[in-house]
């Protein structure tokens, strides 16, 4: 299968970056996961933070960040995550962070203070959390939620089917389904997002399946990307999908409901994140009015 | 003219290095000239294909690898007699 093509391109902004998130000693998940799309997000001034350091207690067989035993938390990091935000003079941010099963709360209430140092430092702001599954406790969830991200994404990651063979075992389909119903639930402003990566031996049968799913749990925006092997050790890629693949699971998910797709073979969670929570907030607007 | 080494950039990923790449193609020989920008080495790695620019204009003077090279972070693949600095 023929591998995607990276253009390798350094520029003053990219190096601003690098200086910026070492200086601050701050996690990103574009260099924690090999993201293709660092060149163009970090040549444009714009990273994705990771909180809660850079090695993850799961160990779902797609990812690259570390796994192990990860470091304690950094009560100055929301500090540090919000004059990062200032210093590069985002109007939109995305934060996620690695899975903390070690914490009590999973690190729900670093989330929750994180995103309000960030808004305290950044009123204008718009903050998008990418978060884990916080073991389906609803509590841990509510003190995110309570926080006031613009947008509350959770991935599925994949079909229901594939969930055992790609995801950690503390992970689940129905588990991440009730995470994203239980956010809107618990404020039903609030904008939701979840991605499916492709490429893993899903049928479209069970992609659509997925998709439907994803809006029953009242998921707003959509990702669809391809999973793209980050090394030997990882799960061996399936499939590549073409961008009409592409576009026919675009055209099925917007049919669905969809406010926002973001379908494409580089798309990655917070790729694009801004153009997709304006865009899905228009159209909830019209839809409302 | 001053020549420079173009290389693998340290910066890529910076605090996640630890991965190897192979040469798949090298798209300059020597005496071929280059802008800004322009291909110059194609890397394969597991998860993709590195395009490596040139970030200078000038003219090609040395090739360092070939098809099949083993490279990392900061490994050296050509060098550059750059036009218009120094």
């Amino acid at each position: 299968m023929e591998k995607v093509r990276i253009r390798v391109s350094v520029n003053d902004r990219y190096r601003g970056v690098v200086s910026l998130v070492s200086r601050l000693g701050i996690a990103t998940v574009c260099e924690g996961a090999l993201c293709p799309n660092i060149f163009e997000c970090w040549g444009g001034g714009v990273a994705t933070f990771m909180i809660m350091g850079d090695v993850c207690t799961r160990g779902c067989r797609f990812c690259y960040v570390r796994k192990g035993r990860p470091q304690p938390l950094d009560p100055m990091e929301p500090l540090k995550v919000a004059e990062a935000v200032r210093v590069l003079g985002l109007d939109y941010v995305t934060i996620t962070s690695v899975d903390r099963d070690d914490l009590p709360d999973g690190g729900a209430g670093h989330y929750a203070e994180t995103i309000r140092a960030v808004k305290r430092l950044n009123p204008n702001v718009k903050v998008e959390v990418l978060i884990p599954d916080f073991q389906g406790d609803e509590d841990a969830l509510r003190v995110v939620v309570e926080a006031g991200p613009d947008v509350l994404a959770h991935n599925i990651e994949t079909v229901r089917r594939l969930t055992p063979m790609v995801r950690d075992w503390r992970a689940g389909y129905d588990q991440s389904l009730k995470v994203l119903r239980v956010a809107k639930e618990l404020n039903s402003n609030l904008i939701t997002k979840s991605s499916i990566l492709l490429g893993f031996g899903e049928s479209f049968e069970e992609v659509v399946e997925a998709m439907f799913d994803l809006r029953r749990a009242g998921v707003d925006i959509l990702v669809l990307s391809q999973y793209l092997r980050p090394s030997p050790k990882h799960l061996p890629l399936a499939k590549m999908y073409t961008l009409e693949e592409f576009r026919k699971l675009e055209g099925v998910a917007y049919k669905l409901g969809f406010s926002y797709v973001v379908a494409h073979p580089l798309a990655r969670t917070s790729y694009k994140a801004k153009e997709a929570y304006i865009e899905a907030t228009k159209r909830l607007k019209g839809f409302e009015s | 003219m001053p020549s420079k080494a173009i290389k693998v950039p340290e910066e890529l990923w910076p605090r996640r290095g630890g991965w190897r790449g192979r040469v798949v193609s090298v798209l300059k020989k020597p005496g071929d000239r280059v802008s800004r920008g322009e291909p110059l080495v194609e890397v394969e790695i597991e998860k993709a294909i590195l395009v490596i620019e040139s970030p200078y204009d000038g003219v090609v003077s040395e090739v360092l690898v070939s098809q099949g090279s083993p490279v990392e972070l900061g490994s050296e693949l050509v060098r550059v007699d750059v036009v218009g600095e120094g």
